[in-house]
């Protein structure tokens, strides 16, 4: 107790020192220093906007199977190789995967018009097919992130023959679970938009106002506390530069295309077609009971975007008999970013994987 | 020196509410077309704001340490003050005065707090909004303008212009309800702090820093805003703002279209229309270029069938030529 009152001081003194030396580290930075997707890669397929990138393998023993990863539209995909000892690709490879990514690109004014349907069954299919047709397999292996996983599941239950292997990662699922404490906010907000008359006025959506949404969900935290804590890593320029690197990602959003919105809003948020085996693409229903293949599902414990409830629904809805559930004890982004997952996750996906082979 | 610490402390505030305020504005006014320069100088604008909430920080927390010289008695002696003379470090009990000037530091944010929520609407273009106090029977006398029939030469500009002008006092309507629901969370939220404050205080567990007392007001602010958040209300009024939102982008649209058309300048609706085509044209070459596809490989196998085998399949199947690219 006698300690308490020099407390301040001592806080005081640190916070002096690390503001002298952060501002000396902002002023040496520039926004090249904040690099990411560090990991060497080469783009191997293009269609229109949308470009297929293969890592660079680092093992001579690998997988026969390549592994795809299709990521949100909300971000951009370089979260899964954000830096040296955060990524995730980096690390899958280290497990002797072959390992590919789509990369959406930004969607522009001439994008506005691109359905659910051009995402799946053309920008998804000509990936597949791509690698199908390199490798010489009949099916591939494909981790289906986040929005990602909510299209990974809608390609795997239109094109089952293509897929050998379906891990999903934090994906929405039921969008009807009841909002908790810390979750279901977007679900709820969703309900009374007008997407009609969003896209209508918008075409395409920007990216910044989805951004402002997110930060709503938690507004104090997310647009004060984090700076708050910047205090604590100011003094440290590789802390600094992930914590830029951080921001440029969460900032760093794409448009979404305006039909593709108006469909995944109204079908997936505000009608929840996806469990009902409702949601129509090209002229074709999506029917999750087509998932016949091993189905690896991944979801984080304290996800504030993506319910929990919401992820593990999946299991009721799929035809699969070979189905895995596997959870973190972390949030949603803590599953690209925190020590521990780095470490587990890749291993996990790596073993479902090799156990498939 | 109690003038200085409430100073800092009320300083501190300022530069953590306009940090907090820029962020949003940041991130709504990113959107809108605003100039290269607008843009440049929120950049700046939130750079800056994020040091002047570290340095107003470092200053309360200098000033804490001035207090060091006057020994452990000294510092004692300025935590109890500083306790009193800025209540929202956690006094149980604090001062009529202390409580009035919180009071209007936070009615102040929150003011401002309101406010920065509202350049979503400039971000699209729809000009500032006016305050709590449009009448309802400014939409009496007023409202309903798009069911005024018109007449001459003007009569479909002018229901355009009444479309628009119904538009913009809905948005008004759904402007000041949500204004309203954040000033009430705001209202909400500095009461739950004091009490926080003072429960902890009652427990001996006062924030003995302005790192702990920031990090307490954002954990309990969030909380009261994040239940606001959560009602059936909040989700129909800011649904209805956006809504409302939208309706006014797009009938002003029309009326600026006939101004651009005037103008002998291209439309966004033209635009739009050309883009539609482009993707439909993309579209259907596709398709042509993946049946084209399909027919080569049909042939090349049938060349290397034996005479005798069955060479019918002249048109590749549905499922062959892809029947669910629907294009």
């Amino acid at each position: 107790m006698a300690d308490e009152p020099m407390t301040p001081i001592r806080e005081a003194a640190d916070l002096q020192g690390k503001m002298l030396a952060g501002v000396q580290h902002l002023r040496k930075l520039n926004e090249d220093d904040v690099q990411f997707g560090p990991t060497p890669k080469e783009a191997v397929f293009r269609n229109d906007h949308v470009v297929l990138y293969r890592y660079l393998p680092k093992t001579e023993k690998r997988l026969k199977t390549p592994l795809l990863i299709v990521y949100a539209l909300v971000n951009r995909p370089y979260m899964v190789d954000l830096q040296e000892d955060r990524s995730l690709v980096r690390a899958l490879l280290d497990e002797g995967i072959d390992v590919y990514l789509i990369d959406w690109g930004y969607p522009g004014p001439a994008e506005r018009w691109l359905t659910l349907d051009d995402y799946v069954n053309d920008y998804v299919d000509s990936c597949v097919e791509y690698l199908r047709d390199h490798y010489q397999v009949p099916k591939i292996n494909v981790l289906g992130i986040c929005q990602g996983g909510a299209l990974s599941l809608c390609y795997t239950a239109l094109h089952q023959d293509k897929v050998k292997n379906l891990t999903t990662m934090v994906v929405p699922v039921d969008y009807a679970v009841e909002a908790t404490q810390t979750t279901g906010l977007l679900n709820a907000w969703t309900q009374g938009l007008d997407v009609d008359e969003m896209v209508d006025a918008l075409g395409n959506v920007p990216g910044d106002l989805m951004n402002f949404g997110y930060l709503m969900l938690r507004p104090f935290q997310l647009n004060l506390g984090k700076y708050l804590g910047l205090t604590d890593v100011f003094d440290d320029e590789m802390k600094l530069i992930n914590f830029l690197r951080m921001e440029k990602w969460i900032f760093d959003s794409p448009d979404q295309a305006g039909e593709a919105f108006r469909q995944f809003i109204k079908d997936f948020y505000q009608q929840n077609k996806l469990i009902k085996g409702e949601v129509v693409l090209g002229d074709e229903k999506v029917n999750l009971q087509n998932i016949t293949g091993p189905v690896l599902n991944i979801y984080a414990e304290q996800d504030h975007l993506v319910p929990p409830a919401s992820s593990v629904a999946l299991k009721r809805y799929v035809g699969t008999s070979d189905y895995t559930v596997k959870s973190f004890k972390t949030g949603h982004i803590g599953m690209y970013v925190s020590g521990k997952v780095q470490r587990d996750l890749p291993v996990t996906i790596a073993g479902w994987l090799r156990e498939r082979e | 020196m109690s003038n200085s610490n409430t100073d800092s402390a009320q300083d501190l505030f300022r530069s953590a509410q306009d940090a907090l305020l820029g962020v949003f504005r940041w991130g709504t006014e990113r959107s809108s077309e605003a100039a290269a320069q607008g843009v440049a100088d929120r950049i700046l604008k939130s750079q800056e704001q994020a040091i002047q909430m570290m340095s107003a920080m470092s200053g309360l927390w200098a000033e804490m340490a001035k207090a060091q010289v006057a020994g452990p008695e000294g510092v004692r002696a300025y935590m109890e003050k500083f306790q009193r003379e800025v209540p929202l470090m956690g006094s149980a009990l604090p001062s009529a005065d202390a409580l009035q000037k919180a009071a209007e530091m936070w009615r102040e944010s929150g003011k401002r707090f309101v406010e920065a929520m509202m350049p979503m609407s400039q971000s699209f273009g729809l000009g500032s909004a006016i305050g709590e106090g449009m009448p309802d029977g400014f939409r009496e006398m007023f409202g309903g303008f798009a069911k005024s029939p018109g007449f001459g030469l003007t009569r479909e500009y002018q229901a355009k212009l009444g479309q628009a002008f119904d538009a913009w006092l809905e948005y008004q309507e759904r402007d000041v309800e949500y204004r309203k629901l954040l000033s009430k969370a705001w209202t909400d939220s500095f009461a739950a702090v004091m009490q926080a404050m003072a429960d902890r205080a009652t427990k001996g567990e006062a924030p003995k820093t302005p790192r702990e007392m920031m990090q307490l007001w954002i954990d309990v602010a969030d909380d009261t805003f994040i239940a606001l958040f959560r009602t059936d209300a909040f989700s129909r009024t800011q649904s209805g703002l956006m809504n409302a939102m939208m309706k006014l982008r797009k009938t002003r649209r029309k009326i600026m279209e006939d101004a651009l058309i005037a103008s002998d300048l291209p439309t966004r609706s033209q635009l739009d229309e050309a883009h539609r085509m482009i993707y439909q044209l993309r579209k259907e070459l596709k398709a042509v270029k993946r049946e084209l596809k399909e027919i080569k490989r049909v042939r090349a196998v049938k060349r290397d069938l034996p005479v005798s085998e069955p060479t019918t399949t002249s048109v590749p199947s549905d499922e062959a030529r892809g029947a669910h690219h629907g294009g």
